[in-house]
């Protein structure tokens, strides 16, 4: 953590997202271990994996708390046009990929599938730190959040194509959906009542483990961020305190994602990555050209172009590798030409977008003009 | 982990329950939380198991360690300077003493029976209950200063009494600490509290450094929690305590007149759900006399500490705190419990002192209600 704050700071320093130094941060201290800092199955190791989903689940509440309900109606056209557009323009291009890469069809479909899902984390870890508020990064906010819903159903589906067992089933991810609306709705009790920080925290605090521990008890942790953006939703769109609740997430982000993208990093096992490099690289490529194509076809460069680059961070490791984790029903040679490239992947495509995002955020206008008082936040504290 | 579900519903509830005016009186039902995670711990329903607990161990740290941190913000050198350092460390040994002779006549009256009796560790007993009769909560002091209508000199001075009498409690802790050894520092108990004072030094120095580098709330908030976790490890690490290294820490950053401002404003506003969380798993580590044999020891010891206490604070003014000053304990007496608990010992006398303190902690609590509001003239309501 301690390491993952300063590598964090020291990127920010130099222009970086912060989240980024974070996460080399973990992996750094994963390879200098030889593996997992920690031996799998051990009880070290479920704490830390528990304190990683926790800060999982404040970064989509904040997520979508962050999302107005109002431009989601507005735009619902254009929005579904172009996550479907990028859907189906990663899908292709990465289902193309696999196969390049020696997998079967059904395995490259999977591959496809995984590859549609945004990584909600970085991009709100991005945006959070950025203070980009506006409609364009509603918009990217609003389709990374969709496209990973469409990757959950559509790993689901082809998971049982490419021979996985699915440890959660579409009625479970229904039952997902659900349990985020019930858990929104329930937190919306204590918090309308609460005007202090402190009281505020606390509240978010109780969901954000509720949540984490729901996704553990349902079997499956895949649903968790799906779970948090709709919770968060209903949070930040009809609760009466609106901007006590985002103004105590926006200052949860950064320790979460540091904490998250630290903890993502150091719980990797590095065996075989360096291996699945390569095709992890044919991946990236192919998935972010499917987004720039996608995007560029349904709203033109100088808007599309943008937007498709801000979504280049992937979750798609976290939706497959729940897949193929019962060692007694996975061949161990699909782990090392599917899972692992995915993972590195994940991995490049996190590290490289989140930069990607930031980079966008500044050049397309989309940040807030810095403060001519830097030390204005100080007052606040005194 | 399907028992997570249950427990998270009930969390949901108590969550609704105490969003009532409670969570704006300055200080959460502490009582309510232990119990619920009691409640939900291996000593009842079991919902929460022990591996369970055990996964949550990170949790738990961080949680204690922002509590030792936020503890050390009255503590406040010109006002002790202005009383006598040694004249209030005198003062607090009455209570302590008295705590401990009492606890140690209980024992020699009706000794551990049979195989408990060779692991009964009645030197760490007796450093437990002597700093939990001193281990104050400066919270509790504060929220009394702060709901009094015409504050005197003494309620002004409480918290900072409270956060030094607090501070002497986990000197102690560090102490026993050494006693068990097992770390690297080994047994030696002078070096252990030497050590931690270094250790905790070295957290703030290295915090304090740190903090130049920080722009903005989040990043503070991210080193604070880093603070906690690293400090608590390093600790356990090196056999010492943790809590009493972080407290020292939080010491050396309440008075740094330049940053006091920046880390103390985010340690208070995460101050609720930390001692929520906390409250919660603690409750549930509580073993209500699993391992204690005889109730009757329990129950003497409940009531050494539920009334001998604080018959023996009234004979120590010079210590600075009233009644309803010192009345309620601190959070971190039942941390102190767990951390001088060795694993498995249930059978020890441990548990029972464990099981004392809270019980002790429940009821001091309700008489501290009873007790925290100064009179009021009877023409104003005393708002919460």
């Amino acid at each position: 953590m301690l390491i993952g704050v300063l590598l964090a700071l020291v990127g920010r320093s130099v222009g970086l997202p912060a989240a980024s130094g974070a996460l080399v941060a973990g992996l750094g201290l994963a390879w200098s271990t030889g593996g997992s800092i920690l031996s799998s199955g051990s009880s070290a190791q479920d704490g830390l994996v528990l304190l990683r989903l926790i800060f999982l689940a404040f970064l989509c509440l904040l997520l979508g708390a962050e999302i107005d309900l109002a431009s989601l109606v507005k735009l619902r056209l254009s929005l579904a046009t172009t996550t479907l557009a990028h859907a189906a323009g990663v899908t292709g291009a990465v289902f193309l990929a696999g196969t390049l890469i020696g997998l079967s069809r059904p395995e490259a479909i999977l591959l496809g599938a995984a590859a549609v899902a945004a990584s909600p984390a970085a991009l709100i870890a991005v945006s959070s730190e950025a203070r980009a508020r506006g409609e364009a990064t509603q918009r990217v906010l609003i389709i990374g959040s969709l496209s990973l819903a469409i990757g959950l159903v559509g790993v689901t589906l082809a998971g049982m194509l490419a021979g996985g067992s699915a440890p959660i089933q579409l009625p479970g991810l229904a039952v997902s959906l659900g349990a985020g609306i019930a858990c929104g709705v329930l937190l919306l009790i204590p918090l309308s009542a609460m005007a202090t920080r402190g009281a505020i925290l606390t509240c978010l605090a109780c969901g954000a483990f509720a949540l984490a521990g729901l996704s553990r008890g349902i079997g499956s942790e895949r649903p968790l961020a799906l779970m948090a953006i709709v919770a968060g939703a209903i949070l930040g769109s009809f609760a009466s305190r609106r901007e006590p609740l985002r103004e105590a997430l926006r200052d949860l982000a950064f320790p979460s994602a540091v904490g998250y993208f630290a903890l993502t990093g150091s719980l990797v096992a590095p065996d075989g990555l360096a291996g699945a490099l390569a095709a992890a690289a044919v991946v990236v490529t192919a998935r972010t050209l499917g987004l720039i194509v996608a995007g560029v076809a349904t709203r033109g460069t100088h808007d599309g172009f943008p937007e498709a680059v801000a979504l280049t961070p992937m979750a798609g490791y976290s939706l497959v590798a729940p897949l193929f984790s019962n060692p007694s029903s996975t061949d161990p040679a699909l782990w090392d030409r599917l899972v692992t490239p995915l993972l590195a992947a994940a991995l490049i495509s996190e590290f490289g977008g989140m930069i990607a995002f930031r980079n966008i955020l500044a050049r397309a206008g989309w940040m807030p003009a810095a403060s001519t008082d830097p030390r204005a936040w100080r007052r606040s504290m005194r | 982990m399907h028992t997570l579900p249950v427990s998270l519903f009930v969390t949901l509830m108590v969550l609704i329950v105490i969003s009532r005016p409670y969570l704006e009186s300055r200080r959460p039902p502490a009582s309510l939380l232990l119990a619920v995670g009691f409640v939900l711990g291996p000593s009842m329903t079991g919902l929460l198991p022990p591996a369970f607990l055990e996964t949550a161990a990170p949790i738990e740290a961080l949680a204690a360690g922002w509590l030792a941190l936020a503890a050390a913000e009255s503590w406040n050198l010109a006002d002790l300077r202005r009383i006598g350092t040694f004249k209030r460390i005198a003062a607090l040994i009455l209570p302590a003493a008295l705590v401990a002779v009492l606890v140690l006549l209980v024992f020699l009256a009706i000794p551990p029976a049979g195989a408990a009796a060779a692991s009964t560790g009645l030197p760490a007993v007796l450093i437990l209950v002597a700093c939990a009769a001193i281990a104050v909560d400066p919270a509790a002091a504060r929220a009394v200063f702060l709901l009094a209508d015409r504050p005197d000199a003494p309620a002004r001075q409480a918290p900072a009494a409270a956060s030094f009498s607090l501070g002497c409690a986990l000197a102690g802790a560090a102490l026993a600490a050494g006693w068990h050894g097992g770390g690297a520092v080994g047994r030696a108990a002078a070096v252990s509290i030497i050590a931690t004072i270094l250790l905790g030094i070295t957290l703030a120095l290295t915090f304090t450094g740190l903090l130049r580098m920080a722009q903005g709330r989040g990043p503070v908030l991210g080193l604070l929690l880093a603070l906690s976790l690293v400090g608590w490890g390093l600790a356990g690490r090196l056999g010492l305590s943790p809590l009493a290294s972080l407290f020292i820490a939080g010491v050396i950053l309440a008075n740094d007149t330049a940053r006091r401002d920046l880390v103390f404003t985010q340690i208070r506003e995460s101050h609720l759900p930390m001692t929520c969380v906390l409250l919660v798993l603690v409750g549930a580590h509580v073993p209500l006399g699993r391992g204690e044999a005889s109730l009757g020891r329990l129950a003497w010891m409940v009531v050494i500490l539920a009334l001998a206490r604080p018959l023996a604070w009234l004979f120590a003014p010079a210590a600075g705190l009233g009644p309803r000053h010192m009345l309620a304990l601190s959070p971190l007496a039942l941390v102190l419990c767990i951390e001088l608990l060795p694993a498995g010992s249930h059978t020890s006398a441990l548990a029972g002192v464990s099981t004392a303190v809270a019980i002790t902690f429940v009821l001091d609590e309700a008489a501290w209600y009873l007790l925290r509001r100064q009179r009021a003239p009877r023409t104003r309501e005393a708002a919460v």
